[in-house]
C-alpha cells in the first residue's frame, strides 16, 4: 500500500542524523572530507563552525525535517522546511553574535548566508536519505533482487562534470548503450551494489549519494533480470549466473584505519566527544588525530560498529572485575569504591578515559589487584605510596612519577586526564556533575568547566552505562559563582 | 496465474492487490520485493518529472527529484508493504498528488514569486541574494523592488499610494513599507517616476490543483508489480 495519510519517516535516515554528535571545529570542508569516514559518520559538523550550540540547533532542525515532525499545535503546528531552517539559523547566529566578514557577506564563506545554510540543509538531508537507501539495499533479499545500480543524473546542472571520465579513471565499466545523460559515453555506468567503485567516486568516501558537492548524480536500481543480461564493453558479464551472492555490509567498506585528521581548533568538549565515541580507535597527537581501529583477526569485535565494540569491551572488562570481586576481592575493598574502580578501569581499557587515579591509602594494593584483574596488558597499573594509577602507555605518554606529580599536592592538575574537562577542580566557572543510579543514589561526581560540563558529564555517564549495562542519569548543578 | 488490481485510490492511500493464487511462499519477502519495485518505479517517474523546468524558468528546486530520493519502504509484513516519502519532500508531495489549499501558518500572507530570479527563494533570501529591498505600497498585494528600467509600474501620484503620516509631500518622500524579516517596518523612499517591478504576489491562500501525472499511471503500476511478482517466483521460488 502506498500510504499518503501518515507521515512515516525513514527510520534509517533518522538514525543517521540522530547518532551524530556536534563537533565544533575550524576545519574546512576539504579537511573534513579527508577525515576518516567513521568519524564523519558520527559527527555533526559545519565547516569552520566552532559554536556547538549552533551545530546542535542545526542538527535538531534537520532531524525534525527527517522525522517529519510538526511543531506543537500551540506553536503553529508547522513543519520544518528549507526556508524556515535558513531563517531560524540566521536568528540563532545573530543571537550568538556571529558577524560575517563584510567582504564575504552573502557568499558560501558567510555562515549566516542563505546560500551556505541552504547547502547545509541540502547536503545533510541528502546524506541521510542516501544512507537510508544504502542500508535498505543491504538486506539479503534486496541485494539478490536488485544486485546492481546505475549512476544516473537525478538533477540537471548548468555545468556538468564529465562523470564517464571519472568513472573510467576509477576502474568503472560501461554496460549497454549509453544513457541520455551522457550519450557520448561508451555505455551506462553500472556496477554491483557493493562494488568499491561507489566509494571511490565519492568525494566523501561513502558508497551512497551525494558523491560530490552539488553533483546532481544519483543511483538507479538494476533488478536481477536486467543485471543478468548486461555485458560490459569488454564482454564480461555484470552478474555471471554462477556469481556468489553479495554479502550484506553492516557498514560501508572504506572505513579505513590509519587515516589522519587535523583537529586544529576543535575544543576540549569536541575532543572529549570524539574520545567517548571512538575510544582507542582514535589517537590524538597534538593537533592530529588518527583513526586506528584494530581490524586484525585477533580482535573478535572487528566486525562490529565501533560503538558496539567499545560497549562490549567495556562490559567484558567490568564483568572480569566483578568476577574477581566475587572470588575474594570484595572483602578487601568497599563495594561502592569497587564499582567505581571497575567502571573507570573499563573506560581506561577502551581508551575513553586516559587515566584512573585515586588515593586508596591502606586499600591501595587491593584496588590495584582488582584493576589488574579487570584490564588487559595494554593497561599499566602502579601503586605509589597508597596512590593507585592505571593508564594505557600507548594513549598517554607519561611516566608514573609525572602522573603522580600531576595528581597530588595542593592543586592537582590531572583533571583533564581523568576526563573531567579542567586541569584542576578549582576552575571557575564550573558545574557539579553528578551521576545517579536508577534509584537516585549518587554513584559518581566531579567538577567540570561550566561551558563543557554536559559533554564531559555525558562521556562519564557513558562509562557507567556501557560498563554495567544499567541505566544512570546525569545531573548538572551550576556552582555558586560558576553560572553565567 | 498472478493478477494485480488496484483496490484503493483514496485521498489517504493508494493500494494494489497482487493475487498469487494458491502459491505458497514467504509473504513478507514477496511483499518486500513488490515494494522495492514500486519504489523504483516511483523514483523513475518523479525523476522524469523533474526534467521539466518550472514555469518561470528560474533556478530549479528539484522538488520531484528530492521526493524520489526520499522515497522508501516504511514497513513490510505478511499483509503488505507501506511506502513512504520521507523528509522535507514528503511533507509537500501529497498536495501535488491530491491538490489542496495552502494557507500561511505564521506569516500574514503567502509570497508567490512572479519573476524568474525569485523562484524557490523566500523574500528575505531574495533580498540577500540581490541586495535589493522589497516593499509593499498601496493595498499591499505584492512585494516590489526598485529597478532602473524595465519596471512595469511607475510611482506617480494617485489613489494607490499611501503617504506616511506627518511627512510633507514631495517627490522624494513617497514611501513603501519594508517587508523584510526585520521586526519593524522601515521607510523606503521612492523618487517620483521611480520604476518598480513586482517580485512576489502576496496572497491569503493558494489553490494547488491535483497533478494527474503525479503518480505513475495505474496501467504502468500494475505492469511493474506483475513483473516483480513473476521475477520473484522465477528467481526466488515459491511453490506453484
Amino acid at each position: 500500500m502506498i500510504n499518503f495519510a501518515t507521515d512515516q519517516p525513514l527510520g534509517e535516515a533518522i538514525g543517521s542524523m540522530d547518532r551524530r554528535t556536534p563537533i565544533g571545529s575550524m576545519m574546512t570542508s576539504a579537511e573534513w572530507e579527508r577525515a576518516p569516514l567513521e568519524i564523519r559518520d558520527r559527527s555533526f559538523w559545519m565547516a569552520k563552525v566552532l559554536n556547538e550550540r549552533v551545530l546542535a540547533e542545526a542538527q535538531r532542525r534537520l532531524l525534525q525535517a527527517i522525522k517529519q515532525q510538526r511543531d506543537a499545535a500551540e506553536a503553529g503546528g508547522r513543519v520544518m522546511e528549507r526556508g524556515r531552517f535558513v531563517l531560524e539559523m540566521q536568528d540563532i547566529l545573530r543571537q550568538v553574535g556571529y558577524q560575517p566578514d563584510p567582504a564575504k557577506k552573502g557568499t558560501l564563506q558567510d555562515i549566516s548566508s542563505s546560500r551556505r545554510l541552504s547547502l547545509v540543509w541540502d547536503m545533510n538531508l541528502a546524506q541521510a536519505r542516501g544512507y537510508a537507501t544504502w542500508k535498505a539495499q543491504q538486506e539479503k533479499g534486496a541485494l539478490y533482487r536488485a544486485p546492481a545500480q546505475e549512476l544516473v543524473r537525478v538533477m540537471n546542472r548548468r555545468e556538468r562534470r564529465l562523470w564517464p571520465r571519472i568513472w573510467a579513471a576509477l576502474g568503472g565499466k560501461f554496460y549497454g548503450k549509453p544513457g541520455r545523460d551522457y550519450p557520448e559515453a561508451p555505455g551506462r555506468m553500472i556496477a554491483l551494489v557493493n562494488d568499491p567503485i561507489w566509494s571511490a567516486i565519492s568525494q566523501f568516501g561513502t558508497p551512497w549519494p551525494p558523491f560530490r558537492w552539488g553533483s546532481g548524480m544519483g543511483l538507479r536500481s538494476i533488478f536481477r533480470r536486467e543485471a543478468l543480461s548486461l555485458r560490459a564493453t569488454d564482454g564480461t558479464p555484470l552478474l555471471p549466473e554462477d556469481a556468489p551472492p553479495q554479502l550484506p555490509q553492516a557498514m560501508p567498506q572504506g572505513f579505513n584505519t590509519g587515516l589522519r585528521i587535523s583537529v586544529r581548533g576543535v575544543q576540549d568538549a569536541g575532543i572529549e566527544r570524539l574520545r567517548s565515541e571512538f575510544g582507542d580507535a582514535v589517537r590524538f597527537d597534538g593537533t592530529i588525530a588518527s583513526y586506528q581501529r584494530d581490524l586484525s583477526p585477533a580482535n573478535e569485535h572487528r566486525e562490529e560498529p565501533v560503538e558496539v565494540e567499545l560497549r562490549n569491551r567495556a562490559r567484558a572488562a567490568f564483568q572480569r572485575g566483578e568476577k574477581a570481586l566475587e572470588s575474594g576481592g570484595r572483602e578487601r575493598l568497599p563495594e561502592e569504591a569497587a564499582r567505581e574502580v571497575l567502571v573507570s578501569a573499563a573506560a581506561v581499557q577502551v581508551g575513553r578515559k586516559r587515566l584512573y587515579y585515586d588515593d586508596h591509602g591502606a586499600d591501595a594494593e587491593a584496588a590495584a589487584e582488582l584493576l589488574k584483574q579487570t584490564v588487559d596488558r595494554r593497561v599499566r597499573v602502579e601503586v605509589i605510596d597508597g596512590h593507585v594509577l592505571a593508564w594505557r602507555p600507548d594513549l598517554l605518554d607519561l611516566t608514573p612519577e609525572q602522573i603522580l606529580a600531576m595528581s597530588t599536592g595542593d592543586l592537582p592538575v590531572n583533571g583533564k586526564l581523568l576526563g573531567y574537562g579542567a586541569e584542576s577542580p578549582g576552575a571557575i566557572p564550573r558545574t557539579q556533575v553528578i551521576i545517579r543510579d536508577g534509584e537516585g543514589n549518587v554513584v559518581f561526581g566531579f567538577h567540570a568547566p561550566f561551558r563543557d560540563a554536559k559533554a564531559f558529564g555525558q562521556a562519564r555517564l557513558r562509562d557507567w552505562t556501557d560498563a554495567t549495562g544499567e541505566d544512570y542519569t546525569l545531573t548538572l548543578i551550576p556552582m555558586e559563582g560558576g553560572a553565567n | 496465474m498472478i493478477k494485480v488490481t488496484s483496490i484503493t485510490n483514496s485521498k489517504d492511500a493508494r493500494a494494489f492487490l497482487v493475487d498469487i493464487g494458491d502459491r505458497v511462499t514467504d509473504r513478507v519477502e514477496l511483499n518486500r520485493a513488490l515494494a522495492e519495485r514500486y519504489v523504483a518505479l516511483l523514483r523513475d517517474h518523479w525523476r522524469e518529472k523533474d526534467q521539466k523546468g518550472n514555469k518561470l524558468g528560474g533556478e530549479r528546486t528539484h522538488f520531484w527529484s528530492k521526493a524520489a530520493e526520499e522515497t522508501g519502504i516504511a514497513s513490510v509484513d505478511e499483509d503488505g508493504a507501506t511506502i513512504t516519502v520521507g523528509g522535507a519532500a514528503g511533507q509537500q508531495v501529497r498536495i501535488h498528488i491530491f491538490g489542496g489549499t495552502i494557507v500561511p501558518v505564521v506569516a500574514q500572507a503567502l509570497t508567490i514569486p512572479i519573476v524568474r530570479e525569485a523562484y524557490g527563494l523566500r523574500a528575505s533570501e531574495y533580498e540577500e541574494k540581490t541586495g535589493k529591498d522589497l516593499f509593499t505600497f498601496g493595498r499591499g498585494r505584492a512585494l516590489f523592488e526598485k529597478v532602473d528600467d524595465g519596471g512595469n509600474q511607475s510611482v506617480v501620484s494617485g489613489p494607490g499610494f499611501k503617504r506616511r503620516e506627518g511627512i510633507p509631500w514631495s517627490p522624494g518622500t513617497m514611501i513603501g513599507q519594508h517587508r523584510s524579516i526585520r521586526p519593524s517596518s522601515t521607510v523606503v523612499p521612492l523618487a517620483r517616476q521611480q520604476q518598480l517591478r513586482p517580485v512576489y504576489l502576496l496572497l491569503d491562500q493558494v489553490e494547488i490543483p491535483a497533478d494527474p501525472k503525479a503518480l505513475p499511471s495505474e496501467d504502468e503500476t500494475i505492469a511493474t508489480l506483475l513483473a516483480a511478482a513473476e521475477d520473484y517466483f522465477e528467481f526466488e521460488g515459491g511453490a506453484p
